[in-house]
């Protein structure tokens, strides 16, 4: 199934949309799409039959939040903790993963047409390396579009993210490209895999499931934090109306501890502002290298 | 026109929405004022009984429980009850958080407030103390953060790893998960909790210690102003049941 879906919405469901999409929406939002093995389980089908009819529902909610207005969403699609499962699983997962880039490669016009963005988070060392070529091109291609943003997280963790972040802070005193004094939060903050997104106003997690699972940690720390009971693959329309009306009603109170994050946050310095570049050309140089590879599937 | 009536829709739908929330606030807290009435228990020392006795079915291990209080104005006496709930439920840790700092503020009364209700006086529990040692057992570890603890902590550890290396005491190869994992839970002194408790209708971690929140399962009170035993209770039996599958 494709990334850019047509219009699945009925009329009354545009009408919804138009009218919570009237009010205050979050621009940024996370989604850790949970459920997929439950709901294979459910109804009695194989698990990677469940994980891809997730991945049509992703299809679908990236339209949705189209719709709404929503400009960027980022999704925990491959946990580093999910290493841990059986071959089998990992085997099919790949698989799956593989089959939807190359869909998204060949539908670039579309992506473009539409502005979209695509940035994969994680440490992507840790996946095959045909996978890793196909994501960096599908992130090296569409690095100029700015109308939605996806990011997607895979062979990620927040603890890796945080861990990664402070041993290129080391290497870059080591290196003596910046010095211990320039490092603070807000150095961190912009040297992380989401260095390029602001941070998220609503996280959504489906499957009834109350934990963050190492996800974001670092950037939701003055998010919306919504969830909600259904498997992802069963997530419709209106329980994504119902996570932004909770953020609208909510969200007013988070404004403070975010006014003090930013208040207690240090100021970056020019030194530290010349290390985020450094990362950051970093960064491109290794999109660039795999991008320009050829892809073999 | 049509953006202006789909506004106009919305709102009316958050007016009605809103008094339904507060129709739904006020009969809770008519039952709960009703089965506190009826059924006690009544004073500390009876709630402890019944956290006692009510901790037999629960099955998951519990060693850190941590509160946050979100934008509520801090009460004393409720932070005092929740850590001794805490306890007695089997938790060696209590943490409360407060981001604004207003509850660190208060310590010297928070510590004067946990000594009034612990018996014998010769061990004293202090919040932010008792890092090691035998208070756990005795007594509660209670702890207090702001949002200086979390991410900040976090950067004045990043920056004291960059000291050492350039001290030639460690090297960036040596700093992995498992490295890193040991400073920020000793800095912190506490380990990850399991059960994060959260004040008032908006779930979020208002900044509290983003390494610690990895499997924190998080759930809701209304407010922590007069809290029921029995509510306590009934997140610790929620909390029970939450299943922990960690990427499997």
């Amino acid at each position: 199934m494709s990334w850019i879906r047509d219009n699945t919405l009925t009329w009354i469901q545009k009408m919804a949309v138009h009218v919570v999409g009237s009010g205050q929406v979050p621009q940024h939002v996370a989604f850790i799409m949970d459920g997929n093995r439950r709901y294979a389980k459910k109804h009695k089908v194989q698990k990677i039959e469940g994980h891809s009819k997730g991945f049509d529902r992703l299809a679908e909610t990236l339209h949705w939040c189209l719709e709404l207005g929503i400009k960027e969403v980022t999704v925990y699609a491959f946990s580093i903790e999910n290493f841990k499962r059986t071959k089998e699983e990992i085997d099919a997962l790949m698989d799956l993963a593989r089959q939807k880039f190359q869909r998204l490669l060949d539908e670039t016009d579309k992506l473009m047409e539409h502005g979209v963005h695509i940035r994969v988070i994680g440490n992507l060392d840790l996946l095959p390396v045909d996978l890793q070529k196909m994501m960096a091109k599908a992130m090296f291609v569409t690095k100029n579009n700015s109308r939605a943003v996806l990011n997607i997280a895979y062979a990620y963790t927040a603890r890796e993210e945080i861990t990664q972040c402070v041993k290129q802070t080391v290497e870059g005193v080591v290196d003596g490209v910046l010095s211990p004094p320039n490092v603070n939060q807000n150095l961190l903050s912009k040297t992380l895999y989401t260095n390029h997104s602001p941070t998220p106003d609503l996280l959504i997690r489906t499957s009834g499931e109350v934990r963050l699972s190492d996800f974001l940690l670092w950037q939701v720390s003055c998010s919306c934090v919504y969830f909600t009971d259904v498997l992802w693959p069963d997530f419709t329309v209106w329980h994504l109306l119902a996570a932004v009306f909770y953020y609208q009603r909510n969200h007013q109170q988070l404004k403070d501890a975010s006014l003090l994050e930013k208040r207690s946050d240090e100021k970056s310095t020019n030194q530290g502002e010349d290390f985020v570049d450094y990362v950051n050309l970093k960064r491109q140089q290794w999109l660039s290298l795999h991008a320009n590879l050829e892809v073999t599937s | 026109m049509a953006v202006n009536l789909f506004k106009v829709v919305l709102v009316v739908i958050h007016v009605i929405f809103d008094i339904y929330a507060e129709a739904r606030r006020l009969f809770r807290y008519a039952i709960q004022y009703f089965e506190d009435f009826c059924f006690g228990p009544w004073g500390l020392k009876a709630e402890l009984d019944y956290v006692h006795r009510n901790k037999a079915p629960l099955t998951k291990p519990m060693s850190h429980i941590a509160v946050i209080l979100g934008s509520e104005v801090v009460s004393i006496k409720d932070i005092v009850r929740i850590a001794l709930w805490s306890h007695a439920a089997g938790a060696s840790y209590v943490s409360f958080y407060d981001h604004s700092g207003k509850l660190k503020k208060c310590k010297s009364a928070l510590d004067e407030a946990l000594t009034s209700e612990c018996q014998p006086k010769s061990h004293i529990p202090r919040t932010n103390g008792y890092k090691n040692g035998i208070a756990g057992k005795q007594y509660p570890h209670v702890m207090l953060f702001d949002i200086t603890d979390g991410k900040a902590g976090i950067a004045r550890i990043a920056r004291e790893l960059c000291e050492k290396a350039l001290a030639k005491e460690i090297t960036h190869n040596d700093i992995n998960l498992k490295f890193l994992n040991e400073i920020v839970l000793r800095e912190a002194g506490v380990p990850e909790p399991e059960l994060g408790i959260y004040c008032g209708d908006i779930c979020s971690t208002y900044g509290f210690l983003p390494w610690h929140s990895r499997i924190t399962e998080f759930l809701p009170i209304s407010s922590h102003h007069n809290v029921s035993v029995r509510t306590f209770v009934s997140v610790l039996r929620r909390f029970n049941k939450c299943e922990q599958r960690l990427g499997t």
